[in-house]
C-alpha cells in the first residue's frame, strides 16, 4: 500500500440545520500523515465536521483544501477518502473479498491486479485467511479490520474514522487502537478520527481537537490539551479537574496571587497580571494527601475532611470536602510497597500541591 | 396455567380455527367442485373426472383471457416497478417537499374505491380520446397496482441500513451504482413482495377492468364472471383452481429466490 500523505486544510468550514448552528467556521490545518481526533461530547458537531470533509453533508459555507487545492465541490464518489463507520458498514451480502475489492471495482482496476492489493490489504490486517467468509461470520473487531481493510486499498488521500471501536469492548478496544496507530503510523496516511472517549483520542492522536456547540475550543497535542486546558470546559472534559474560583490579588515573586473563599491563598506562575477574578485548574493527581502536622501557613495547602477514600488498584482516590464546603479530589498513587496510607473517613487531612500544578483557565 | 390463561388460549385458537375455515373452506368447495362428474355445479360433487380441466385448457377463450392477464398483469407489474421504485426511494431518502403529501396521494388508489376510479378513468379516457383498450387497461392497472410498490420497498428502505450506501460512496461508486450495488440487494425482498402484489391485483382486478375492456381484450376475471352468469358448468370452478395453482406457484417460487416471508415481515 502507497499512499501519498496528503495536507489537509480547513477554513472557515460551517453548517447550519435551518437557524440551529451545527458548526461554526472551523479552521484546522492538518499536517501530512497526522492523526487529529476530534474530541467532544455529543452534539459538539465533530461528527457533522468530519462527514463535511466526507462531503456526505454539504457545507453551508467555507472550504476544505486537500495539498493546496479546494475539494470542496468535488463529489464524495471522486474524493478519494477511506472511511470506517462506528456500524462498521460491511456489504452483508458480499464476502470479506467481495467488500475489500468494492473500491477497486468503483475505480475500474483490472481483476488480476485488484485481486493482488486485496490480498495485501487482508494481510495487513491479519485476515489473510477469511476471504470467502460473509461478515455476519467475523466477530466485531474482525469486522472492523475488514472495513479497514477495504477503506485502506483503494490507496485514499486521508483516512476518515467516526467512533470507529465504539461498537468494540473495552479490552478488545485497546488492542485495536494500538494496532490501528502502528498502521497509521506505518502507512503514514493523513487521518481524522471523531471520538467522544478520551482515552481513545489520548492514545491514538498526534493533536487533539477539543470542540464545543461547533466551535474549536482548543488545538494541541495530547500532552499540551491535557496538561495546559486553555478553558474550563477542556479541563472538565478531558480527564477530571478541581476548580478554584478567586480574586487575583497582586504577585508574589514570579508568580500571581489569587485569593479564593476561606483564607485558602493559591499562586500561580504567570507573566502578565490578570486582573479580577480569576477561575484555576487543578488535576487531581497532583494534590498530596497527608495527616495535619501543623497548620498550613503558605499557599497551595489547605486542611480538608476525608469523606471517602476508594482504593483502585495502584491509585487510591481521596475525596475530600473544603472548610466552604467545595469538594476536593485527590489521586495518589500506590507505593507498591503493599502499605496503603490509611485514613479513617471523617478525619481532617492536609492537602497539599506546587504552585506548577495552578493552571489559569478561561472560564465561559 | 390460570383459568384466565385458558380461555384466553381458547378464544385464540377458536378465531384462529374460525378464520382458517372462512379462508380456506370456498377454496377446498371450488376445488372439489372441479372435479365433479356432473353437467351442473352442485354439492357434495359427485364421482371424479378431470375432463373439465380438458375442456377448459382446450377453450379458446380461457386460452385468450389467460394470455391477456397475463399479458397485462406482467406489463403493470413491470410499470408499477418502474414507477414506485424511484418514488419510494425518493421520497424514503430525500426530503422532498411535501412528500408526506405526495406519498398520501400516491398511496391514494389504495384507499378510494376502486369502481369509482374506474369509472373516473372510463370518462377521463373517452374525453381525450384514447382508443386503444390495451393501452387503457395497462395505465389504469398500473394506477392501481403502483401503490403497492411503494408501500413494501418504503417500508425496507426505511429497513435497510444508510451508512451502507455511504460506505459505497466514499469507496467511490456512483450513486446509480451505489442503488444497484448495495441498496437494491437489501431491498430485493421488498421489491419482489412489492411485485407479486401488483402481479395478484392486477391479475384478478375486476372492478376497474369492467369499465375498460371490451370484447377483444377479455381479462381472466371477467371471463370467469361471464361463465359462472351464464352456463353454470364445473368449468368455472376448474378455472378458478387453475389460478389457485398458480398463485401458489408464484408465492413459492418468489419465497425461495428472495425470502419472501422476511419481506412480509412473517
Amino acid at each position: 500500500m502507497h499512499t501519498q500523505p496528503a495536507a489537509v486544510r480547513l477554513a472557515d468550514l460551517t453548517k447550519h440545520y435551518g437557524k440551529a448552528v451545527a458548526v461554526d467556521r472551523l479552521s484546522l490545518n492538518i499536517e501530512p500523515g497526522e492523526l487529529v481526533a476530534l474530541l467532544g461530547p455529543s452534539g459538539c458537531g465533530k461528527t457533522t465536521s468530519l462527514r463535511m470533509i466526507a462531503v456526505l453533508v454539504q457545507p453551508s459555507g467555507g472550504e476544505i483544501f486537500v495539498n493546496g487545492a479546494s475539494i470542496t465541490r468535488v463529489p464524495v464518489h471522486k474524493r478519494n477518502i477511506g472511511m470506517l463507520f462506528q456500524s462498521y458498514a460491511l456489504f452483508p451480502h458480499l464476502t470479506v473479498a467481495e467488500n475489500v475489492i468494492f473500491g477497486l471495482e468503483m475505480r475500474g482496476i483490472k481483476r488480476r491486479a485488484a485481486g493482488l492489493r486485496v490480498q495485501e490489504a487482508l494481510d495487513l490486517v491479519q485476515l489473510g485467511g477469511h476471504q470467502h467468509k460473509l461478515p455476519s461470520q467475523l466477530s466485531g473487531g474482525q469486522q472492523q479490520r475488514v472495513a479497514l481493510a477495504r477503506a485502506l486499498v483503494i490507496e485514499p488521500a486521508m483516512l476518515l474514522l467516526d467512533e470507529p471501536l465504539g461498537a468494540l469492548d473495552k479490552s478488545l478496544r485497546e488492542s485495536m487502537q494500538v494496532e490501528l496507530r502502528l498502521l497509521q503510523r506505518r502507512l503514514g496516511i493523513t487521518t481524522v478520527m471523531v471520538t467522544h472517549d478520551q482515552d481513545e483520542a489520548l492514545t491514538l492522536a498526534d493533536r487533539i481537537v477539543v470542540m464545543r456547540d461547533g466551535r474549536l475550543e482548543q488545538v494541541g497535542s495530547p500532552a499540551e490539551v491535557y496538561q495546559y486546558p486553555a478553558t474550563r470546559f477542556v479541563a472538565g472534559f478531558l480527564g477530571v479537574s478541581n476548580f478554584f474560583q478567586g480574586t487575583v490579588d497582586g504577585r508574589t515573586g514570579e508568580a500571581v496571587l489569587v485569593r479564593c473563599s476561606n483564607d485558602l491563598q493559591l499562586t500561580v506562575p504567570a507573566a502578565s497580571v490578570p486582573s479580577g477574578s480569576a477561575t484555576i485548574a487543578l488535576r487531581p493527581e497532583a494534590v498530596r494527601v497527608g495527616p495535619v502536622g501543623r497548620v498550613p501557613p503558605g499557599p497551595n495547602m489547605v486542611v480538608a475532611t476525608l469523606e471517602q477514600a476508594v482504593y483502585r488498584g495502584f491509585m487510591v482516590h481521596y475525596y475530600l470536602r473544603l472548610p466552604g464546603g467545595e469538594p476536593l479530589i485527590a489521586f495518589q498513587q500506590n507505593s507498591g510497597n503493599g502499605v496503603v496510607v490509611g485514613m479513617d473517613p471523617g478525619q481532617p487531612v492536609l492537602a497539599e500541591w506546587d504552585e506548577g500544578s495552578n493552571r489559569l483557565v478561561r472560564d465561559e | 396455567m390460570n383459568g384466565r390463561s385458558i380461555a384466553t388460549s381458547a378464544m385464540l385458537y377458536t378465531v384462529t380455527a374460525a378464520t382458517l375455515v372462512f379462508i380456506a373452506a370456498p377454496l377446498l368447495v371450488t376445488m372439489s367442485l372441479s372435479v365433479s362428474d356432473t353437467q351442473f355445479v352442485s354439492f357434495p360433487p359427485r364421482g371424479f373426472t378431470l375432463a373439465w380441466y380438458g375442456k377448459v385448457l382446450r377453450d379458446p377463450d380461457f386460452q385468450s383471457a389467460l394470455s391477456f392477464s397475463l399479458w397485462l398483469a406482467s406489463f403493470a407489474t413491470f410499470g408499477a416497478l418502474v414507477l414506485g421504485l424511484p418514488a419510494a426511494f425518493a421520497l424514503v431518502r430525500f426530503p422532498v417537499p411535501g412528500g408526506a403529501a405526495i406519498r398520501s396521494l400516491l398511496l391514494s388508489p389504495l384507499i378510494f374505491p376502486v369502481l369509482v376510479t374506474g369509472l373516473g378513468l372510463l370518462q377521463l379516457f373517452s374525453m381525450l380520446g384514447w382508443g386503444s383498450v390495451p393501452v387503457n387497461l395497462l395505465i389504469a392497472h398500473i394506477l392501481v397496482t403502483s401503490p403497492y410498490v411503494v408501500r413494501t420497498v418504503s417500508a425496507s428502505l426505511m429497513l435497510a441500513d444508510i451508512t451502507l450506501e455511504e460506505a459505497a460512496r466514499t469507496l467511490g461508486a456512483s450513486r446509480w451504482r451505489t442503488f444497484r450495488r448495495v441498496t437494491l440487494p437489501q431491498i430485493a425482498p421488498g421489491v419482489a413482495a412489492g411485485g407479486l402484489f401488483a402481479f395478484m391485483v392486477s391479475f384478478d382486478n375486476y372492478p376497474v377492468s369492467m369499465w375498460l375492456a371490451d370484447a377483444q381484450n377479455d381479462p381472466m376475471p371477467m371471463f370467469i364472471y361471464r361463465k359462472a352468469t351464464g352456463v353454470f358448468d364445473p368449468s368455472v370452478a376448474t378455472v378458478s383452481t387453475l389460478l389457485i395453482g398458480l398463485a401458489i406457484v408464484v408465492v413459492l417460487i418468489l419465497d425461495r429466490l428472495v425470502g419472501l416471508r422476511r419481506a412480509m415481515g412473517m
